[in-house]
């Protein structure tokens, strides 16, 4: 791993300031394996948090990186053996040891990215026991990592994310198919790992539509309350892939901000993932953020989009939201996401803009920021401290 | 437990009973021993039971064998003729709703563990479409055309209104082929609520060739109070002004011998349309179980009904749809 990150200079003052800060979050010491495993400290002090919050807002924090993810391979295998199933195929079982080569090689690209924390699919839309078994691979996956990940449950993990020189991966939650009415259950998930939800995935869910349904309800009986729920619970909302309706309504009855972890702008491309005007002001007014996406179907009509689609979605969203609401969405993956013949998304390969594909493609997007005439700050906020700033204030430590 | 029909109406009734098949289309026990001693008290040849837990490993499919003395689980009305035969009660297993992964191949192992009617929605909105207290209900989803057209490829009642949205059973009228059923309602004409049915939908279904149960919930038929027997007799005459004789039957929808206590989830049983304890889920006057049942037969005669109506409405209604679904 590369003990210097160039990429990162600009942002992180020093490895003095991140142990105080470390120290602070009572994060020093650890288990005694390597002297510094991250362990749930006591709150900062006033004057420590200050430091906490200059350190965590230079961070670099990213949205859902579904390439990246302990679970991508389980995913991978439960879609094929899905369609198997149906043609009569018997089962393979998919190699843990193949999987977790794969988490290392996308977190070394990370860290070499100056990328400290990045979202990572542990749930998508799978009920129990698949659940459990996602949340399994998560932890075991960061155990065995350990040298180089950290698991982001809270801002003392994105604390020591930073501090240590790891890579922070922030469990993302895509659909509450195990909690459903139970709404007792997020705190139980909460506690597990699940510190950012998404209501509803792509399609109709128990609490709402999603963006590809046939129709566009506002939030169902249970959505409501559980929106409340996961506020109360200090869940993010993310509301990506929710439909236009449930997702204002969403945003109508959440007392805390929530975000967009990878949704794109429907004045630049009108896609149903994408985002209305309407929407990115709402989000806004609630302290929200919105993360860029660079999947292909988001970013233009073009069958091989460019990094510049991104920069434009990403200039609308600053210009139509403010620059404290723009995020990295990024949402890489190889997954399937066509489910029904009417998702306006095409089958993988996907064809990721050209030279913008990966995280070891971030040094292009930080040009290209540059020459749109992004200043140091503002692209400081874009890479992590919007998106930071909304951790805090759900999370908690300190108000956002 | 008292009732306006003198002694000799009531063995009147119980021995025309035993002349048709009566039919409960849908029951909310699972399966007890006081269901079982109930359905044979009341003459009751055939129950649809709500079997949430339809697998392998359900402690459902070791009570039938221990009952098969009193018990023979069906899968086709001519079963339900055998069984009466054999002196036994014919049990049916059913959903309220379906709660499948997006790989709805497993429908056909439920199918072959003997479900054979099945609801799609549970009162609040699901992955296939919104329920009867969604404050937006809207159509099917993606997913929930797939559901629809799977129960029926296998040939299993599809089972709408009620707890599903007017908006969701409607759209599922526009997919379905076939008669559709709503097992368990009541006319929302004569109580208002979340879970009662407009006459609209309840003339939709009989448009199928379907057939519309009517259910014993006590706070479905009356707002405060105990609700009489000819508070429920009044659904009867209202259901079949609007939608005939030939698409009415029995949903009752109790819950026997279980002694339910405390708190129900207020997320899925909202106030408006539920009682909020479990002490307060009561039945109409003398249908507590199904001991009342000739209290039913004997207050249709009593108003009029000819024996072949309340042979139909009884059962014989439920059986011919079942037939022409179930294909045996």
């Amino acid at each position: 791993m590369s003990s210097r990150k160039i990429a990162r200079r600009d942002f992180v003052a020093g490895a003095a300031t991140a142990s105080l800060a470390l120290g602070a979050l009572g994060c020093s010491g650890g288990d005694g394996d390597n002297g510094r495993d991250a362990g749930r400290g006591p709150v900062a002090a006033p004057g420590e948090q200050d430091r906490l919050a200059q350190i965590l807002d230079q961070a670099v924090v990213v949205g859902p990186v579904p390439i990246a993810s302990p679970i991508r391979g389980l995913q991978a295998e439960r879609m094929r053996l899905a369609a198997e199933r149906r043609a009569g195929i018997p089962a393979r079982v998919a190699s843990w040891d193949h999987e977790l080569a794969h988490v290392r090689t996308q977190v070394r690209a990370a860290n070499a990215a100056g990328v400290n924390a990045f979202m990572v699919p542990v749930v998508v839309g799978e009920h129990e026991p698949a659940v459990s078994e996602n949340l399994r691979r998560f932890h075991e996956a960061v155990r065995a990592l350990n040298d180089e990940v950290v698991a982001v449950l809270d801002l003392d993990g994105l604390a020591a994310a930073v501090a240590t020189d790891r890579v922070g991966l922030i469990p993302w939650f895509q659909g509450a198919k195990m909690v459903e009415a139970d709404l007792a259950l997020f705190a139980a998930y909460r506690a597990s790992g699940a510190g950012i939800m998404a209501p509803t995935h792509l399609w109709k869910m128990p609490y709402g539509d999603g963006a590809f349904e046939r129709s566009d309800q506002g939030l169902t009986a249970t959505g409501w309350l559980a929106i409340r729920a996961m506020n109360r619970e200090r869940i993010v909302i993310d509301l990506s892939g929710m439909g236009p309706r449930s997702s204002l309504e969403a945003m109508a009855t959440s007392e805390h901000p929530v975000i967009f972890s990878h949704s794109n702008a429907r004045a630049v491309h009108d896609h149903p993932m994408n985002l209305s005007d309407e929407h990115l002001r709402a989000c806004a007014e609630l302290g929200g953020v919105v993360g860029v996406s660079a999947f292909p179907a988001c970013l233009s009509a073009d069958a091989r989009p460019t990094l510049d689609d991104v920069l434009n979605h990403l200039d609308h969203i600053v210009d139509t939201a403010g620059m404290d609401h723009a995020a990295l969405g990024l949402d890489f993956t190889d997954l399937p996401r066509k489910r029904f013949p009417s998702d306006p998304v095409s089958v993988p390969p996907y064809r990721f803009p050209e030279g913008f594909s990966g995280f070891e493609d971030l040094s292009r997007l930080r040009e290209g920021l540059i020459s749109r005439g992004y200043g140091v700050g503002d692209r400081a906020r874009v890479l992590g401290g919007n998106m930071v700033r909304v951790l805090r204030r759900v999370w908690g430590h300190g108000a956002g | 437990m008292s009732h306006p029909f003198d002694p000799a109406l009531l063995a009147e009734a119980r021995a025309l009973q035993d002349d048709m098949i009566v039919v409960n289309g849908l029951d909310a026990s699972l399966l007890n021993e006081e269901v079982v001693r109930t359905l044979k008290a009341g003459g009751v040849h055939m129950n649809m039971s709500t079997l949430p837990d339809l697998s392998l490993s359900s402690p459902f499919h070791q009570f039938m064998l221990d009952h098969a003395d009193d018990l023979t689980p069906v899968t086709t009305v001519a079963g339900i003729h055998a069984a009466r035969a054999a002196g036994k009660v014919a049990v049916g297993y059913c959903w309220q709703w379906v709660d499948l992964d997006e790989d709805l191949s497993q429908l056909a192992g439920y199918h072959r563990i003997g479900l054979r009617s099945s609801g799609i929605v549970y009162n609040v909105g699901n992955y296939i479409g919104s329920g009867c207290v969604d404050p937006n209900p809207g159509p099917l989803s993606h997913y929930g055309i797939q559901v629809v057209e799977a129960l029926q490829d296998l040939r299993i009642v599809v089972d709408i209104g009620g707890h599903c949205s007017e908006a969701t059973s409607y759209d599922v009228l526009q997919v379905a082929e076939g008669p559709v059923v709503c097992s368990h309602t009541n006319p929302l004409a004569l109580r208002d609520n979340p879970r009662a049915m407009t006459d609209g939908l309840m003339r939709a279904i009989a448009d199928t060739g379907g057939v519309i149960g009517i259910a014993a919930f006590n706070f479905f038929v009356v707002a405060e109070g105990q609700a009489t027997l000819e508070d429920f007799l009044r659904q009867f005459d209202h259901m079949i002004d609007v939608v005939g004789v030939e698409h009415v039957g029995l949903g009752l929808d109790q819950i026997i011998g279980r002694n339910d206590r405390g708190p129900v989830n207020p997320v899925t049983l909202p106030p408006e349309a539920y009682p909020q304890r479990y002490e307060d889920w009561i039945y109409v006057e003398g249908l507590d179980d199904f001991t009342g049942v000739p209290l039913i037969t004997a207050g249709l005669m009593e108003r009029g009904y000819s024996p072949d109506d309340v042979e139909k409405i009884m059962g014989a209604n439920w059986l011919r749809v079942w037939e022409e679904v179930w294909g045996e």
